[in-house]
C-alpha cells in the first residue's frame, strides 16, 4: 500500500458514499447536493491519477456548471425543498433497482477486477501540455465535431424550451387516435 | 504507485449506484443525477486506463474530456425537454403514464 | 442547280412557315395578320412559279439539301428536298389555292374574333403541304403529313365554342392518326430495306427486287395511311363531319390539298408501286367501292356542303385509281392532272357554296334553295364548278376523267388486270352517278316555286340586300301549291339546318379580293384542261374519242333523268323521291360513325379494365403495406404502458443481460 494507494482509497471511499446518498436521499435539493460533493471528490481522484487537466475540466463543467443547471431545474420544476418520501418509488421498483443496481456492478467488476486489477501504474503529471498537442493535432477533427454538437444541443434546447404546451392548470387533452 | 484495482473498484460502485439512480427515482431530474453518476463512472474508467498504458495520443484523457463535453450536452438538452415536459403536464413524475 | 433554285425551293416552304410564325404573334390584331398571311401566300406563289420556270425552262431538276444529313449510322437519311416536274407543278397549284383561299378568308371571317389564328394555322398547313410536296426524304414527307394533320384538326375546329365542331375535329384527328399508324410502318420497312431515307436512292434499291412480299407489305400499309389521309373506305366518316370547319378551310385542306396529299405521296412512289400488283389491286378495288358508295351518299345528302364532302371523297377515290391501273409507260400523269383540276373546281365549289350560305346564313339545301336565282353573281362560279365536277367539255374536269378513263382502257388493253377492269366499271357509274347529284345540288340551287318568281321579278330592284327579304318571303307566304309550305320540309332536314346552320355573319358586301380568288378559280377550272397541252404534266395529249363520246352521252342521260325525277314543290330536291326515312339514313353515312363509335367503345372498355385492375389489383397491394403498417403500430402501441420508469427499467434490464450475455460468452 503505498501513499498514494491510502490517499485515493480515502478520497474515493468520499466519492462513493456520496454517490449513494445522491441517489437514496429522500430531499431532493440534498440529492443535488450530494452529486456535487461526488463530482468534486471525483476530481480529487483524477488529480491523485495525474489527470491534472481533466480534473479541473471536471470541476469547472461538471461541478459548475451541469449541477447549477440540476439545481435550477429542481427550483423551476418545483421541487419540495424537505423531505418529500411521495417522491420515491414504490418498494417493488425500490427492489428491482436494487438487484439491478448490484447486477450491474457485479459485471463490472467480474469484467474489471480479475483482468486488468493486478497492474500498477504511475502517476504522470505535468502531462497537460502534451494532451494539449494530441488534442489539437490527432483529436481535432472530433474536437471539432463536437463543438458542432454543442451548438446542437444549444439550438436544441432553445427550440424545446420554446415549443408551444399546454398550461399546467389546463386538463389533460383526452387521448385521440393519430392518423 | 497506484494499485489499479482501487479506481476500478470505485468505477464499479459509482456504476451501480447511478444504475440504481435510474431505476429508483420518479422524479426526472433525479433520474438525470443517475445518469451523471453512470457517466462519471466512465469516466473514471477512461482516465485509469490512460494512465496505465499511456500512449503518445493520451486516449484516456482526451476521451475523458471528450465524454464531460457529450454529457454537458446531453444534460442541457435533457433539462430542456424536463421543462417543456413540466410546462404541459404540471408535474415530471416518470411513474405516471405519459399523456 | 443554281443557287437561286435552291433558296426558291427553300423559301417555298419557309415562306409559309415564317407567316404561320408570325400569324401566331400578331394574331390579335386582325389586319396585321390578313397582311402577314397574303404575303405569305405571295411570296409562296412566287418562288413556287420560279421553280416552275426553272425546272421546265432551264431543266433543272435535283435535290435541295435541308438541314444536312442526320448522323444515323447504317441508315442515311440525307433529308433532302426534290424539285422535278412533278412537284413544281403540284406546288404552283398549291400555291394559287392557298393564296385565293387567304385571300378569300379575309372577307369570310371578317367578324370572326379569331380570324389570326385561322389564318396563321392556315400558313402552317400550306407550309406542311409544301413540304410533303416537295419532299425528296420520306422522314420529311411524313414531318409534312403530321403537320398537315393537326392543323387539320385545329381547322376543322375553329369555331371551337361549338361541341359539334371538337367532336368533329377529334374525330378526323383520331382516324386519319390511326390509319397514319400503318402508313409509318410502311414507311420504315421502304426505308429500312433500302437503307436510306432518301426517297430517289431507295426506289432505285426496290425497283431492283419487283416481286417482292415485303415490298407489297409496305405499299399496302402505305395505302392504309393514304386512305385515312384522303378518305376512302374504311376511313371515309371523319369528312363530311369535318365540314363543321368553315369553308375556307373546307375549300383548302378537304378539297385542294390534304386529302390529295395521298395521291401526291403514291404518284411520286410510283415507279415502285407499279411493281407490286397485289397493292395496286387492293387499291382498286378500295377506290372502286368508295368512288360508287360515297357518290350515292351524295346525293341523298340533306346539306350541300357534305354533299360536296361526299363528292370530293368520291373523286380522290377516282384520282387514285388512276394511280391503281396506269401502266408504267402512261406514268402518274392521269392522276396528277386530275389532282390539279379537282384542285381547282372543288376549290371553287367549296368558296362559292361559302359565299352563298353567307348570303342566306345556312348550308342545308332548304336554306340554299334557290339561292343561285336571287344571287345572280354566284351563277356562274357555281356553274362552272358543278360542269367542271361533272366532267362536262372542254372544263377542266372532263380533261381529267377521260385520262383516268384512257389509263384504265390501256390496263385492259395492255395487262388485262382485274384492276382496270374494276376501275373501269367503277369510273364509268361514277360518271353516271357525279352528274347525277351535280344536277340534284344545281336544281336545287336554281329552284323557285311560281310565287317566287313574282315576288324575284318585283324586288329585283334591292339587288343588294334582298337576301333577307327573300328568306322572310318564302317561310310568310301562306300555304299554296307551288310555294314552301313552312312544315314540308323533311323531317330530317330541319334537324340537320339546326346543327349546320352558318353562323349569321351579319354582312353580305364580298370585298374584291375574295371576289378575284372565287374568279381565278373559275377561269382556271375552264382552261385548265390546256395543261395536257403544255410540258407541265406527263401526260400525252390525246383523246380517246369513244371514251370522251360515251362518257358525254352517259352524262346527258343522267341529266335527263334527275331532271325528270326532280319535284317541282319543295326545293326541287331529286332526292327527295328517296323519301325522309332514306335521306336520314344517308345523312348519317349509313351508320359509318355509329360503327366507328363501336369500336372504339372496345378500346374504351379495355381501358376501363385496365384501369380497375390497376386500382384494385396492383393499388391494393400499395394500400396493404399501409393497412399492415397500421396494424403493426396499433398493436404496438399496446405495449407501452407509457410509464418513463417503467422504460428506463427495461433499458437497463436490456443493457445489463447484453453486457452478461457478452461477457459470459466471450
Amino acid at each position: 500500500m503505498t501513499s498514494l494507494d491510502i490517499l485515493f482509497g480515502a478520497v474515493g471511499l468520499i466519492t462513493a458514499a456520496s454517490a449513494v446518498l445522491a441517489v437514496t436521499t429522500q430531499r431532493l435539493v440534498h440529492a443535488a447536493l450530494w452529486l456535487v460533493v461526488a463530482l468534486g471528490t471525483l476530481a480529487g481522484c483524477y488529480l491523485i491519477l495525474g489527470a491534472e487537466l481533466v480534473a479541473l475540466v471536471q470541476l469547472l463543467v461538471y461541478v459548475g456548471a451541469v449541477v447549477v443547471l440540476v439545481l435550477f431545474a429542481l427550483m423551476l420544476t418545483r421541487a419540495p425543498m424537505g423531505r418529500s418520501p411521495e417522491h420515491s418509488s414504490s418498494a417493488v421498483q425500490r427492489i428491482a433497482a436494487a438487484v439491478i443496481a448490484a447486477g450491474t456492478t457485479a459485471l463490472l467488476a467480474g469484467v474489471l477486477l480479475p483482468a486488468l486489477g493486478g497492474e500498477v501504474l504511475s502517476a504522470q503529471t505535468g502531462d497537460t501540455k502534451a494532451i494539449a498537442t494530441q488534442l489539437f493535432g490527432a483529436w481535432v477533427w472530433p474536437f471539432e465535431l463536437l463543438s458542432v454538437l454543442l451548438l446542437m444541443a444549444l439550438i436544441a434546447a432553445l427550440a424545446v424550451s420554446r415549443m408551444p404546451t399546454t398550461s399546467p392548470t389546463s386538463p389533460v387533452p383526452a387521448e385521440t387516435e393519430s392518423t | 504507485m497506484i494499485h489499479v484495482w482501487l479506481p476500478l473498484a470505485l468505477v464499479c460502485v459509482l456504476a451501480g449506484a447511478g444504475a440504481y439512480g435510474v431505476i429508483a427515482r420518479r422524479n426526472a431530474v433525479l433520474v438525470l443525477i443517475g445518469v451523471e453518476l453512470i457517466l462519471n463512472s466512465a469516466n473514471l474508467l477512461f482516465v485509469t486506463m490512460g494512465s496505465v498504458r499511456g500512449d503518445t495520443l493520451r486516449t484516456g484523457q482526451v476521451l475523458t474530456l471528450f465524454l464531460i463535453t457529450i454529457a454537458a450536452a446531453e444534460i442541457g438538452v435533457a433539462l430542456a425537454v424536463i421543462l417543456a415536459l413540466f410546462r404541459k403536464r404540471g408535474h415530471i413524475d416518470l411513474s405516471e403514464p405519459g399523456a | 442547280m443554281s443557287d437561286l433554285v435552291l433558296q426558291a425551293t427553300r423559301m417555298v416552304v419557309l415562306a409559309p412557315f415564317v407567316a404561320s410564325v408570325l400569324g401566331l404573334f400578331a394574331a390579335r390584331r386582325r389586319f396585321a395578320s390578313a397582311v402577314i398571311a397574303s404575303t405569305g401566300g405571295v411570296v409562296t406563289l412566287l418562288a413556287g412559279s420560279y421553280l416552275l420556270y426553272a425546272v421546265h425552262h432551264d431543266s433543272l431538276v435535283g435535290e435541295v439539301s435541308t438541314i444536312g444529313a442526320l448522323p444515323l449510322g447504317q441508315l442515311r437519311m440525307p433529308l433532302h428536298l426534290l424539285v422535278d416536274e412533278l412537284s413544281a407543278i403540284v406546288v404552283f397549284a398549291v400555291g394559287i389555292v392557298g393564296l385565293a383561299i387567304q385571300l378569300f378568308t379575309k372577307w369570310y371571317l371578317h367578324d370572326d374574333d379569331r380570324y389570326g389564328v385561322f389564318t396563321g394555322t392556315v400558313s402552317l398547313f400550306l407550309a406542311g403541304m409544301l413540304l410533303v410536296v416537295l419532299s425528296g426524304d420520306l422522314v420529311l414527307t411524313l414531318v409534312g403529313w403530321e403537320v398537315m394533320g393537326w392543323c387539320s384538326y385545329l381547322l376543322i375546329g375553329h369555331y371551337s365554342r361549338k361541341d359539334s365542331a371538337s367532336r368533329a375535329a377529334t374525330k378526323a384527328f383520331l382516324v386519319t392518326r390511326f390509319a397514319d399508324l400503318a402508313f409509318v410502318i410502311g414507311l420504315i420497312i421502304l426505308a429500312s430495306g433500302a437503307g436510306t431515307t432518301n426517297i430517289r436512292d431507295l426506289m432505285a434499291t426496290w425497283s431492283g427486287l419487283p416481286g417482292s412480299t415485303l415490298l407489297t407489305a409496305a405499299l399496302i400499309c402505305l395505302l392504309s395511311g393514304i386512305a385515312g389521309k384522303s378518305a376512302q373506305f374504311p376511313f371515309h366518316d371523319w369528312l363530311p363531319d369535318a365540314m363543321e370547319g368553315p369553308t375556307p378551310a373546307s375549300a383548302l385542306i378537304h378539297a385542294a390539298t390534304m386529302v390529295a396529299a395521298g395521291t401526291f405521296v403514291l404518284a411520286r412512289l410510283f415507279p415502285i408501286f407499279v411493281l407490286s400488283d397485289p397493292a395496286r389491286l387492293v387499291l382498286a378495288v378500295i377506290t372502286a367501292v368508295t368512288m360508287i358508295g360515297a357518290a350515292i351518299l351524295a346525293f341523298g345528302q340533306s346539306d350541300l356542303k357534305r354533299l360536296l364532302a361526299y363528292s370530293t371523297i368520291s373523286q380522290i377515290a377516282i384520282m387514285l385509281s388512276a394511280l391503281a391501273v396506269a401502266p408504267v409507260a402512261t406514268g402518274s400523269g392521269p392522276a396528277v392532272l386530275y389532282l390539279l383540276s379537282h384542285a381547282m373546281f372543288k376549290a371553287l365549289l367549296f368558296l362559292a357554296i361559302g359565299w352563298l350560305s353567307v348570303l342566306v346564313a345556312g348550308t342545308s339545301a332548304i336554306a340554299l334553295a334557290g339561292g343561285v336565282r336571287h344571287h345572280k353573281q354566284l351563277r356562274v362560279p357555281l356553274g362552272i364548278g358543278f360542269l367542271a365536277l361533272a366532267g362536262v367539255p372542254p372544263l377542266a374536269g372532263f380533261v381529267a376523267k377521260e385520262y383516268v378513263l384512257a389509263a384504265a382502257h390501256d390496263n385492259i388493253s395492255e395487262l388485262g388486270s382485274a384492276a382496270g377492269w374494276i376501275v373501269m366499271v367503277a369510273v364509268g357509274m361514277s360518271v353516271v352517278l357525279t352528274a347525277a347529284y351535280c344536277t340534284r345540288a344545281w336544281l336545287v340551287l336554281t329552284h323557285l316555286s311560281a310565287e317566287e318568281e313574282v315576288t324575284h321579278e318585283a324586288a329585283i330592284k334591292e339587288a343588294g340586300e334582298v337576301e333577307d327579304v327573300s328568306i322572310i318571303a318564302i317561310f310568310t307566304e301562306p300555304a299554296s301549291e307551288g310555294g314552301i309550305p313552312p312544315g314540308s320540309a323533311p323531317a330530317s332536314g330541319s334537324t340537320v339546318t339546326d346543327v349546320h346552320a352558318e353562323p349569321d355573319h351579319g354582312h353580305a358586301d364580298i370585298h374584291r379580293s375574295a371576289r378575284l380568288s372565287v374568279g381565278l378559280l373559275a377561269f382556271l377550272s375552264v382552261v385548265g384542261g390546256l395543261i395536257i397541252f403544255t410540258p407541265l404534266v406527263q401526260v400525252e395529249p390525246h383523246i380517246t374519242w369513244w371514251l370522251a363520246a360515251s362518257s358525254l352521252v352517259l352524262i346527258v342521260a343522267s341529266w335527263a333523268s334527275v331532271r325528270f325525277l326532280a319535284p317541282v314543290d319543295g326545293i326541287g330536291d331529286a332526292a327527295a323521291r328517296l323519301g325522309a326515312d332514306r335521306m336520314a339514313l344517308f345523312d348519317r353515312g349509313l351508320g359509318a360513325d355509329g360503327v366507328y363509335v363501336a369500336l372504339a367503345s372496345q378500346v374504351v372498355r379495355l381501358a376501363d379494365i385496365v384501369v380497375v385492375a390497376d386500382r384494385q389489383v396492383i393499388d391494393a397491394y400499395v394500400r396493404g403495406t399501409v393497412v399492415v403498417t397500421r396494424w403493426i403500430g396499433v398493436t404496438g402501441e399496446r405495449v407501452h404502458t407509457r410509464k418513463p420508469s417503467s422504460y428506463l427499467v427495461w433499458l437497463l434490464v436490456g443493457l445489463l443481460a447484453v453486457g452478461v450475455v457478452g461477457v459470459t460468452s466471450w
